[in-house]
């Protein structure tokens, strides 16, 4: 099976990449790290037989920056939503990401909205009803996961390699076909068009 | 046969202002030619040298033919008492078309890819000296004719060989509907020379700009195909295939076990595998040799004990050095196919191993240079493969189609090309290739990708632009919309950290300049990949985070501001493939980067902390105020800072270009009223 991309998003400073270093750690023998840089990874997680190489893709979170974010989405498979449990903030903004990933991408994207830190329950601020309500909501599954003790880091992204595998099989696209390069030329005309009229406002000052 | 009557060399120094070098030429034996720019001559001089050298093939299987860029074919015997190299510019139509015709005589065919001539040498024969024309003693050279020389002696086929005279009718053909020069030389020897001389030298100055083909096949200038017609072509292969395919296999019998069935095939393989060590294993050799030679320097020339790593390797390789003289002999006796078939299982597990350093060897080679050449050498044990070998001459065809045809490239032309790529792939052998994939859709996606930088090799020059004139000035506006904001800071864009290294920072941007000294999708990907690594250096962790990265690209993308960078972006964007892009780490780094300069493009004061909105604007408005004047003179670049004296002589040119356009639209508007 080819390489599946994954799109870890989420608020700054939310611990994304704690996220990802952590899954690095966790080196089962089974699995097999095939390329690290250093803001990408490609690992190898093996599902019962099979085996899919995730390949996961780091963003920058920073409210400045979200404009950039749909330029992250094409062809990805899978999104890994972080929110923060001691930060009510973090999980209203993944609502907002939410509704820009699915204008972008439509409802073919396997979704995991993932609440980190939950090492630190006394400083708990978000429900887990909450959280689940709004995973239930857009079709996702949620996870409470520790970056600092590893706390079901390695379960969550089995559970994300084995809907990923599913999700694959179910709607088998055909590689690469002139249909899907249309579309991916369409993405680019919106970027070009926003660059065109962005332009055209420079020209007006 | 001398080498002053090899007909290649004598049509060069017909002309009497390369007497010098001839005479220089003749008096020093063992030399060979090597054209070094692509030019009318040299693409003749090619085709002569290939020639010549077929006839070398066909009577010697260990020849190895080495392609060692698009451009360049390189030629190795290593059979003759005094092995020989040369490396010969060829259009690439002409590498493939010639080389399927040498591929009646010899089996093996390594695709190696060098960076340069000299690299070339140093790995297959350390001996050569490469002596350029601007180095020889000569005053008067014709300025025209650029050649490497290479002190190795030249091989001179055998002359009485049956192929010989196939290959001869050939030529004969080929001259024939060529041009007249050639015929004449050979027939006349020498004599009427001058006439020739102005012949061939009128052809040589007018025609290199348009640079014809000196094997013009006759085909009418057409447009470009229609998918259809492709695709037509194409049934036709596949039928070629079935109806020619089988009468080759009861040939190749006897010699090679039937290649069709997997197991069989899988089997051929191991037999194959011997010989094509033996090859390597005397590229090894000369490699060994060489490293003796610099330990010869060194003292206790023989029992240092190996301490690095490196070391140990050649050690065990120069175990089998043995084995592979006593080949020899037996090929001498042309024993070599049973030597190979009694060979026990043990000796062939051992060459298995070897080979694998090889190929790692060869892969850290690769790893410099860039991604595409992996796919090439993943690829390259096909380029034996018939059917294989017929698609890519389609597609060399088709890539040949797109240079020649008048019809300038256009937004069209990405989906053209890919069109044709997911058109031929299908018609690979999936079932014989990448036997370590089982997914078919996996296969074709590496043969998609093998054949987009297959095809980018040879297009990549003529399709930068899709849209010259619009490129052209988009690139402008973004390198003049990147200087206004170099105003930029590290606080302006939260970076903490302020205590970075300035060196890492620095190199890395000039690192990201060097985006326009290669050509293909691949090699701009790595450019860009190399400079995100380098400069995630300056951060101390392995993996760091893109929240503390994207900032720190983005202030780096602004001061290294490298031309044409609008489109470069737009090349990639339109010649990658999709599929392969999204899931790796070039294709990671190129959507960072162009999402920095998406940032930059659109990037509003609120977009920046501590900014005083009315200075932002104030400094965005006052620099076009500025570039607003000099704008009316296009040519001249906005980003210079012009000193007062040159100011004032710009303004005066342009004064008096003012005063021209006004008397012209003084005129005018009389006219109209």
């Amino acid at each position: 099976m080819k390489k599946q991309k994954v799109v870890l998003l989420g608020k700054g400073r939310v611990g994304k990449t704690s996220i990802f270093k952590r899954f690095l750690q966790n080196e089962f023998h089974d699995n097999e790290v095939t390329t690290i840089q250093p803001q990408y990874l490609e690992k190898q997680v093996k599902v019962n037989t099979e085996k899919v190489t995730l390949s996961i893709w780091d963003t920058a979170g920073q409210e400045r920056f979200r404009g950039l974010n749909p330029l992250f989405y094409r062809n990805s498979k899978a999104a890994i939503m972080v929110y923060d449990i001691t930060d009510q903030e973090s999980l209203d903004s993944l609502e907002d990401w939410l509704a820009e990933l699915k204008n972008q991408v439509g409802h073919k994207i396997v979704l995991m909205i993932v609440g980190n830190k939950s090492d630190l329950k006394k400083k708990r601020q978000v429900s887990i009803e909450d959280a689940e309500n709004l995973a239930k909501k857009v079709g996702a599954q949620h996870f409470c996961v520790s970056a600092k003790t590893g706390e079901n880091i390695d379960e969550m992204f089995h559970e994300l390699a084995k809907r990923v595998m599913k999700f694959v099989k179910e709607n088998k696209t055909p590689l690469n076909t002139t249909k899907s390069r249309r579309n991916f030329a369409l993405v680019n005309e919106d970027v070009e068009t926003k660059k065109k009229k962005k332009k055209n406002n420079d020209g007006c000052c | 046969m001398n080498i002053s009557e090899h007909p290649c060399i004598k049509l060069l120094f017909s002309n009497e202002k390369n007497k010098e070098l001839v005479e220089w030429l003749i008096s020093t034996p063992g030399t060979l030619l090597l054209p070094q720019k692509s030019t009318l001559l040299d693409e003749y001089l090619c085709t002569k040298f290939l020639q010549a050298h077929a006839i070398a093939f066909n009577s010697h299987n260990d020849s190895q033919l080495i392609t060692y860029d698009q451009s360049h074919i390189g030629v190795m015997d290593n059979k003759s008492e005094h092995p020989s190299v040369a490396l010969i510019h060829l259009s690439p139509k002409n590498c493939f078309s010639k080389s399927t015709e040498l591929n009646k005589g010899f089996e093996k065919i390594q695709h190696l890819f060098p960076k340069s001539p000299e690299k070339f040498l140093k790995i297959y024969s350390p001996s050569a000296k490469i002596i350029r024309t601007e180095d020889l003693p000569i005053k008067n050279l014709n300025k025209q004719i650029r050649l490497t020389i290479i002190s190795e002696p030249l091989w001179i086929p055998p002359q009485e060989e049956p192929q010989e005279e196939q290959q001869e009718e050939q030529q004969k053909k080929k001259e024939n509907k060529r041009t007249e020069k050639s015929q004449s030389t050979k027939k006349d020897k020498g004599q009427n020379q001058n006439q020739k001389e102005n012949r061939i030298q009128t052809q040589i100055q007018t025609d290199p700009k348009q640079s014809p083909r000196p094997l013009p096949k006759p085909k009418p200038k057409q447009k470009r195909l229609s998918r259809n017609q492709i695709k037509e072509r194409l049934e036709q292969i596949k039928k070629e295939k079935i109806t020619k395919v089988k009468p080759n296999k009861n040939q190749k019998e006897p010699l090679i076990t039937n290649r069709s069935d997997e197991e069989q095939n899988k089997k051929d393989k191991k037999k194959e595998k011997p010989e094509e060590e033996e090859e390597e294993e005397k590229l090894e050799e000369k490699e060994i040799e060489t490293e003796k030679d610099e330990e010869k320097k060194k003292p206790n020339e023989k029992e240092t004990e190996s301490e690095t790593e490196t070391k140990k390797e050649t050690k065990t390789e120069t175990k089998t050095v043995p084995e592979t003289d006593k080949e020899k002999e037996t090929e001498k006796n042309n024993e070599k196919t049973k030597k190979t078939k009694t060979k026990t299982e043990t000796e062939l597990a051992q060459k298995l191993q070897e080979e694998q350093s090889t190929l790692q060897k060869k892969k850290e080679i690769y790893s410099e240079i860039g991604p595409g050449l992996e796919i090439f050498d993943d690829f390259s044990i096909y380029f034996t493969n018939q059917e294989v070998r017929k698609l890519l001459e389609e597609t060399d065809h088709f890539c040949q189609e797109l240079r020649r045809s008048k019809e300038r490239p256009n937004v069209e032309t990405p989906g053209y090309v890919f069109d044709f790529i997911a058109d031929i792939s299908e018609y690979f052998p999936l079932d014989d290739m990448y036997l370590e994939i089982e997914d078919e859709e996996d296969k074709l996606l590496k043969i998609r990708v093998f054949l987009l930088e297959y095809i980018m090799r040879r297009i990549s020059s003529r399709v930068f632009y899709l849209n010259e004139k619009e490129d052209k000035k988009k690139d402008y506006q973004l390198s003049e919309r990147l200087e206004k904001l170099k105003f930029i800071t590290f606080e302006h864009l939260d970076i903490e950290d302020d205590k970075f290294n300035e060196k890492i920072l620095k190199e890395s941007q000039e690192i990201l300049k060097r985006i326009n000294e290669v050509s293909t999708p691949n090699q701009k990907l790595k450019i860009i990949r190399d400079t995100c690594v380098y400069l995630s250096k300056i951060f101390t962790d392995k993996l760091t985070s893109a929240d503390d990265f994207l900032p720190i690209l983005i202030y780096t993308v602004l001061h290294s501001n490298p031309p044409k960078l609008h489109s470069n972006l737009q090349f990639l964007e339109k010649f990658t493939d999709p599929d392969w892009i999204s899931t790796n780490s070039y294709g990671y780094y190129y959507t960072q980067l162009f999402s920095s300069v998406y940032f930059l493009q659109n990037l509003t004061e609120s977009d920046l902390t501590d900014v005083d909105p009315l200075s932002f604007n104030l400094i965005l408005q006052r620099d076009i105020m500025n570039y607003g004047k000099s704008s009316t003179n296009k040519k001249f670049s906005p980003i210079l800072k012009i000193k007062s004296k040159e100011k004032s002589t710009f303004l005066k040119i342009q004064k008096t270009k003012n005063k021209k356009k006004k008397k012209k639209k003084n005129e005018n508007p009389l006219l109209k009223k």
